[in-house]
């Protein structure tokens, strides 16, 4: 009894901060691995040497879905961190609703309205109220083999600029070279993320996910369009080999990828790993009837708790998220200088000079569009997802009615959660 | 009067040495029965009674809605479409596995060199990490680079697309699942082979039964409570499938791997619908429960001794 009454203690005071007076501990739970944890890291400590006062304990919690599964048991077990990496893929508005986020808007300068694209404000705006502070921006890229393009007489400098480009390059690019009668060297492929993939080839059709309303709209024409493509580069053209997205990185990396689409986070590693293999460039996606692409990527949200842990937080959050942060992180990611002031500092300006693969990737965000975060978005990205599963295992698939079919569940969807 | 006092007398030790035995008992229960309670029994109740809401766990108000997610559950393709699924891929996995565990058993029960080394071998599968294995496995099924296709080709076969494909995602499972489990059943098989006495095997040959006689005539009906016990222990484990496709198929491709438990998860954490989930969870709960209690009832039956 004894025994277990010191374990209780010791226990208790394990839970006392360690820390000298006036300091205050937050923790920071994020989503970046690979080489962009150290740069994340760096920064943490960089900011905890200008303010001795605070002190971050920064904690990896998987990917983006992985985070929002956390964040949804922490707010059930009241467990929650002070600073959040929240990926705008899905979730957003029921985090909200919780009513455990800090509302940021008082935090948002007029200063950082004119720095910052609206849009990408959009992504983490639910009820009108801004969640989430854009940190890091991604969006698709074409990753280019432009070795292999002179090899089969392609002019790397001319990207394909139009779907058209695209199908009529890949097929130049796919070849069995050392005829055995399969094909060893593809024209074109995607990541593994294939919602977010889809959802470019479909506001390049000019179509979109939801209308005005907020009912879904993925039984248009516009997206029966950005389907039966998919299905051409796989079935019609060959191009592009079903139902293997998870190796497409390794295609790419080994040279036996043409045109890889995946997100411009993707850069610097995948430079580190070709290395001198082949000549490794970055172009925009095609067009159709518009030049257009998804973003991704997270933002900063901040959980309510203490006043003065909800200042430090915020400290965080600024310092991050400034003009320094932006620019520091993405030279660092690959991930895009969405800030202007940011983009337009001299470091940032040389790196760009250096790097033009990342330039590329900055460029681009002009063209990057974004809904309002749905309740759906889950049922969305979940349910193309197995769509373009069967409209890849079979060339026959009934495209227009999987897409009714789609649209209808995630309308009963949006229905049920109100 | 004398009578109850002295009856009152008596009862004090004997009262106060119940209470001490009863201090120990519990004293030595109650660290697993808070356990059990804490993270068993509360949850199981506190779910029942959310599958009767609809509730996304972060919002602070929960809708009462009745049987409603029951009765769209039972009215979901996708639904029906997961329980396929699994029952799929119990039947191909369950009596493969017990099949080998038991010629496996059968052969290491024999002492010869080696015996125990091999014993160890078939079952270090069980004890290795789910995910590990399957990232390995992973990597040899990959359709582009992996090994297994590399092995196919040598001989001369066509490559397989193994977890690629919606109509061999589920046997590329199956196949990783009976690798892992055979040593399990194997160590079952050979603690009930243990048990048979040896003077029946004599008492056959005398008889003049042979090799498969002994078998089909001592080992198998001898065997029958292991073996029923296996089965019911596999349909329940492999009920709960998870953390394999999970890691290596994210219930797809296009659904093919989508099994019940991976349905529920995806319909609490992507979908957040968590009375939904916890309704989900409540069938799978009557299907094992279910599976339990006909081993209680017939488990008794499918003994000789």
């Amino acid at each position: 009894m004894v025994a277990l009454a010191g374990m209780i203690v010791v226990l208790a005071s394990l839970q006392l901060p360690a820390s000298g007076q006036g300091q205050v501990t937050i923790a920071f739970w994020h989503a970046m691995d690979g080489p962009k944890t150290p740069v994340l890291i760096g920064m943490v400590k960089d900011f905890m040497k200008e303010n001795q006062a605070i002190k971050v304990d920064v904690t990896f919690q998987g990917d983006y879905t992985d985070v929002v599964r956390k964040v949804q048991a922490g707010i059930a077990a009241n467990a929650l961190p002070d600073l959040v990496m929240l990926g705008q893929r899905h979730g957003i508005p029921n985090i909200s609703d919780s009513g455990r986020l800090l509302v940021l808007d008082s935090y948002v300068t007029a200063e950082d309205r004119r720095d910052i694209s609206p849009g990408l404000f959009g992504r983490y705006t639910h009820d009108r109220k801004i969640m989430a502070i854009p940190f890091l921006i991604s969006t698709p890229v074409l990753h280019v083999n432009a070795s292999r393009f002179r090899e089969v007489g392609l002019n790397p400098d001319k990207e394909p600029a139009t779907w058209d480009d695209l199908v009529e390059y890949a097929k130049k690019l796919t070849r069995d070279v050392n005829g055995d009668g399969r094909i060893d060297q593809w024209g074109f492929h995607t990541h593994g993320d294939i919602a977010w993939h889809v959802f470019s080839f479909i506001y390049q059709n000019g179509g979109a996910l939801y209308g005005r309303d907020g009912q879904a709209t993925l039984d248009t024409p516009e997206v029966m369009g950005a389907i039966q493509l998919w299905s051409d580069l796989v079935h019609k053209h060959k191009v592009m080999p079903a139902l293997t997205h998870a190796g497409a990185s390794r295609l790419f990396i080994t040279g036996n990828l043409g045109m890889f689409q995946r997100s411009s986070a993707f850069v610097e590693g995948a430079a580190a790993q070709i290395g001198s293999r082949f000549e490794y460039r970055v172009a925009f996606l095609p067009k159709k009837k518009f030049l257009a692409v998804p973003s991704g990527g997270a933002g900063l949200g901040v959980f309510r708790s203490t006043p003065e842990k909800e200042k430090a937080a915020i400290a965080l959050l600024k310092w991050l998220t400034g003009t320094q942060g932006i620019a520091r992180f993405s030279k660092g990611t690959g991930y895009i200088t969405f800030r202007r002031s940011s983009a337009a500092l001299p470091e940032m300006q040389t790196f760009f000079a250096d790097n033009p693969r990342e330039h590329v990737a900055s460029q681009q965000i002009e063209y990057a569009r974004t809904n309002p975060p749905s309740r759906a978005d889950g049922a969305v990205w979940d349910g193309l997802e197995k769509l373009i599963e069967r409209v890849e295992a079979d060339s026959n698939a009934n495209i227009p009615a999987l897409l009714k079919e789609l649209n209808a569940r995630v309308n009963r969807e949006l229905a049920q959660s109100r | 009067m004398t009578q109850t006092k002295a009856k009152a007398t008596a009862a004090v030790p004997f009262l106060g040495r119940r209470f001490s035995d009863f201090a120990a008992g519990y004293g030595f229960v109650l660290p697993s029965l808070a356990l059990i309670v804490a993270f068993t029994f509360f949850p199981a109740i506190y779910g029942f009674l959310v599958s009767f809401t609809r509730w996304d766990m972060m919002s602070p108000t929960r809708t009462f809605v009745g049987l409603s997610n029951y009765v769209e559950l039972l009215e979901s393709s996708e639904f029906w479409h997961s329980l396929g699924v699994t029952v799929y891929y119990l039947v191909g996995t369950i009596p493969i596995t017990m099949a080998l565990g038991l010629a496996l058993a059968v052969a290491l029960t024999r002492k010869f060199a080696g015996a125990a080394f091999f014993r160890v071998v078939f079952y270090s599968p069980i004890v290795t990490s789910t995910v590990a294995m399957a990232v390995v496995w992973l990597w040899m099924y990959d359709p582009l680079n992996g090994i297994l296709n590399y092995f196919l080709l040598q001989i001369g076969l066509p490559p397989q697309k193994w977890l690629s494909s919606p109509a061999t995602a589920m046997p590329s499972l199956i196949i990783m699942d009976i690798w892992k489990y055979v040593g399990y059943d194997m160590v079952i098989f050979l603690a009930g082979l243990q048990g048979i006495p040896a003077g029946l095997y004599e008492a056959a040959e005398m008889d003049g039964g042979g090799r498969w006689a002994k078998f089909r005539f001592v080992t198998w009906p001898l065997l029958a409570p292991t073996t029923f016990f296996i089965l019911v222990i596999s349909i329940i484990n492999r009920f709960r499938i998870f953390a394999t496709v999970h890691t290596m198929t994210g219930g797809g491709p296009a659904g093919a791997t989508e099994v019940i438990v991976y349905f529920l998860y995806k319909q609490a954490f992507q979908y957040f619908k968590v009375g939904y989930a916890f309704a989900i969870a409540y069938i799978l709960f009557v299907i094992i429960f279910s599976m339990t209690l006909a081993q209680w009832k017939f488990g008794k039956r499918v003994h000789y001794q």
